[in-house]
C-alpha cells in the first residue's frame, strides 16, 4: 500500500513534500517566540543543509554502499553527516543569538538561554540522528523492496529455464524407439529421467540441497546425454567430493554441463569428447567442464554465451563477490571454469 | 483416353533420407519406415552438410529432417537446398510449424509421434509424390477435361479456376480461390497440358492464367491479392501478345 502511494507520485515528489511539511511544522512552532522574518531566515538556514545532507546521505552514498555490502561503510558516512549537521545545526543557533545580539534582530524569546557551542552541539546531535534515521530507514525500505523484485522475478526466470523442453521431448522421444528395440533400455532411461523431473520438480524449489543430491542429479543428466549420443562422444568425468552433506542452491552446475553436450562436435565423422571434474573441500568448490569444438567454422555465432549468462546473474545474487566463473576458447576445445570460494 | 504425363510405377517405392543428430531418433524413424510398404529408407546423416552431399549424389523423394543439429539447422538447410526433394520435419520444436510452412514441407511431426501420425504424414507425401495433372483428350472438346490424380483416386478440375501455379523444384503448388493443391509435376510439362492462349510463363516460376489477372504494375503481376514477379524478358512479350492482342479482339 505504502509502496502503491510511492510509485504513484514518485519517490522524489514524496521527498520534497516530506521535507516542506516538516519545515513548516517546525516554522509553526517558532512563530510566536520571535519575529516573522527572523523565523523564515533561521528555519531556512538549519533546514536547507540540514535536509541536503539528509537526502545525499540517503539518495546517493546508501545505494551505492547497499550495492557494495559494505556495512561499515554506511556507519561512518552516517556519523559523519550526522556530525556535520550538528555542527550546522549549532552553529546557526549561535549565529543567531549573537546577531540578535547585536541588534541586527530584535532579541526574542528564541535564544533566552546562551549555551556554549559544545552544548548546543550536544543538544542537537539526537533530532540530527533522528532525521538521518529517518531518511534512511526510507530509502533503505526502498531499495530493499527493489532488491526483493529482482531476485523473485529472477526466480521465476530461473525456474522457467531449467533444462529445456527440447531435452525432455527428445528423451520422450528415445524412450518411444527403444521400447520398441530395447525395454531394458528404454526402462533405465524412464526411470533416470523421472529422477531427474522429480529433483527439478521438488527439490528445484528449494533453496538448498545437499551436495550429495545436487550430483546425482548430475550424473543422471550425464548418463541420459550419453545415451542420446552414443558413440559419437566420450565422456569422462571424476567427482571429488569431501562433505557430502554440504549445502548448495539446486541446479547451479546443469546449466554449464547442458551447454558443453550442446555445442560438442559430435557428428559420424567428427567424434566429440566432454570432461567433467569437480571438486569439493571444505568451503571451495570447482567445477571444470571442457568440450571438443567443430572445426568446421560455424557460419553464425551460436548462442553458447547464454546460458553463461544466465548462470553468472544468479551467481551473482547467491554468492556476490565469492565466485569466479571463468570460460576460455581454443581452436578445438571450450573451457569453462567455475571456482566458489566461500560456500555458506 | 490418353495421358500425356507418363505415369509412374505404383510399386517404385520412395526413396527416403533421415536427417537427424541422434542416432536413436534416426533409428526411430527407420524402424517405422520398415513397416511402411512404399517406403524404403535409402540413407541417412547426422549434420545438414552430410544432407547436402547425399542429396548431390542420391536421388531422394523423401527427407525426414530434425531441426536442432549442430553448425546447420533444419530450416536453413532447406532455405540453401536447390533441389528440395518432398520433406516432412521431425523435431521437438513446436514453434518453427510455420517457418515449416513457408518452406513448403509436407508435415511436420512433433516428437515423440505415434506411429499412427507417422504414417498419415507420410501417406500425405506418396499422396503428393503420385500426384499429377492428367489430361482427358476428348476429341472436339479440346483441352477441357484436366484431372488431378492423387494416390488412386482423380479429381476432376477445370482449368479456368486455376489462378497461378508456383513452382517447387520438381513440384508445384496450383492456387484456386480459396485452396492450393501441391501436385508432383514440373511447371513445364504443366505448361504443356493447359491452353496455350490462356497461360502465360510470366517468371521461372510462375504460370499465370490471363483471365485472373487484375492488374500489370512494373515488374509485378497482381493476381488475388498477390504481387507475382514479372521477368523483364517476358514482359514485352505478355504485353504484346496477350494483352495488347485482348484489347483488340474486345
Amino acid at each position: 500500500m505504502k509502496n502503491d502511494i510511492l510509485k504513484r507520485i514518485g519517490y522524489k515528489t514524496f521527498l520534497v513534500i516530506f521535507c516542506t511539511g516538516v519545515v513548516f511544522l517546525f516554522w509553526i512552532q517558532l512563530l510566536n517566540q520571535a519575529p516573522v522574518i527572523e523565523t523564515i531566515a533561521f528555519v531556512l538556514c538549519i533546514f536547507i543543509p540540514l535536509l541536503l545532507i539528509a537526502v545525499y546521505l540517503s539518495n546517493y552514498i546508501l545505494p551505492k554502499v547497499m550495492v557494495r555490502l559494505k556495512k561499515e561503510a554506511i556507519i561512518v558516512f552516517f556519523i559523519i553527516a550526522s556530525l556535520l549537521m550538528s555542527l550546522i545545526f549549532a552553529l546557526t543557533v549561535k549565529g543567531f543569538s549573537l546577531l540578535e545580539k547585536k541588534n541586527i534582530f530584535e532579541p526574542s524569546l528564541l535564544f533566552c538561554f546562551t549555551d556554549t557551542l559544545s552544548l548546543e552541539l550536544l543538544k542537537a546531535i539526537p533530532s540530527v540522528i533522528f532525521i538521518n534515521l529517518g531518511f534512511c530507514g526510507m530509502r533503505f525500505y526502498r531499495e530493499h523492496l527493489k532488491q526483493e523484485k529482482i531476485k523473485h522475478e529472477f526466480q521465476l526466470k530461473f525456474l522457467q529455464e531449467q533444462i529445456t523442453p527440447h531435452f525432455m521431448f527428445n528423451v520422450l522421444n528415445h524412450i518411444n524407439t527403444l521400447m520398441q528395440e530395447d525395454v531394458n533400455l528404454a526402462s533405465t532411461l524412464l526411470i533416470r529421467y523421472s529422477d531427474i523431473l522429480r529433483y527439478q520438480l521438488y527439490n528445484g524449489r528449494k533453496e538448498l540441497i545437499s551436495l550429495n543430491q545436487e550430483m546425482e542429479f548430475l550424473k543422471n543428466f550425464i548418463e541420459i546425454e550419453k545415451v542420446r549420443w552414443e558413440d559419437k562422444l566420450v565422456v569422462s568425468c571424476s567427482w571429488k567430493i569431501d562433505d557430502n552433506e554440504k549445502e548448495i542452491p539446486p541446479l547451479l552446475f546443469v546449466n554449464l554441463i547442458e551447454n558443453a553436450f550442446k555445442h560438442v562436435s559430435r557428428t559420424s565423422s567428427e567424434k566429440g569428447f566432454i570432461t567433467i571434474t569437480f571438486e569439493q573441500h571444505k568451503n571451495e568448490l570447482e567445477l571444470m567442464v571442457i568440450n571438443s569444438k567443430s572445426i568446421i567454422h560455424s557460419q553464425k555465432n551460436e548462442c553458447s554465451g547464454l546460458g553463461l549468462e544466465n548462470t553468472a546473474e544468479r551467481l551473482d545474487i547467491l554468492y556476490p563477490g565469492k565466485y569466479k566463473l571463468f570460460k576460455e576458447e581454443t581452436g578445438t576445445t571450450y573451457i569453462v571454469k567455475l571456482n566458489i570460494i566461500a560456500l555458506t | 483416353m490418353t495421358e500425356i504425363v507418363s505415369k509412374r510405377s505404383d510399386i517404385q517405392p520412395l526413396k527416403c533420407l533421415i536427417v537427424d543428430d541422434e542416432s536413436i531418433a534416426v533409428r526411430g524413424i527407420s524402424n517405422y519406415i520398415k513397416k511402411i510398404s512404399f517406403l524404403v529408407q535409402e540413407d541417412s546423416c547426422s549434420s545438414a552438410a552430410e544432407a547436402v552431399e547425399i542429396l548431390k549424389r542420391k536421388e531422394i523423394d523423401l527427407m525426414f529432417l530434425d531441426i536442432s543439429m549442430p553448425h546447420m539447422t533444419g530450416i536453413e538447410l532447406l532455405e540453401t537446398l536447390e533441389n528440395v526433394p518432398l520433406t516432412i520435419i521431425a523435431t521437438t520444436y513446436s514453434e518453427f510449424a510455420i517457418e515449416g510452412y513457408r518452406l513448403n514441407v509436407t508435415d511436420y511431426l512433433l516428437k515423440p509421434y505415434s506411429f499412427e501420425r507417422f504414417s498419415q504424414a507420410v501417406h500425405k507425401a506418396r499422396e503428393i509424390f503420385m500426384s499429377h495433372i492428367i489430361l482427358q483428350n476428348c476429341g472436339e472438346d479440346y483441352k477441357s477435361n484436366l484431372f488431378i490424380r492423387q494416390g488412386d483416386s482423380f479429381k476432376r478440375i477445370s482449368w479456368e479456376e486455376i489462378l497461378y501455379a508456383e513452382a517447387m523444384q520438381n513440384y508445384l503448388k496450383l492456387y484456386f480461390k480459396g485452396k492450393t493443391i501441391v501436385i508432383h509435376q514440373k511447371i513445364s510439362s504443366l505448361e504443356e497440358l493447359l491452353p496455350y492462349d490462356y497461360f502465360f510463363r510470366i517468371h521461372r516460376s510462375f504460370l499465370v492464367n490471363i483471365s485472373h489477372i487484375d492488374s500489370l504494375s512494373g515488374g509485378y503481376v497482381n493476381i488475388n491479392g498477390r504481387e507475382l514477379p514479372l521477368s523483364k524478358q517476358r514482359k514485352v512479350e505478355l504485353l504484346k501478345s496477350v494483352v495488347l492482342k485482348n484489347l483488340i479482339s474486345k
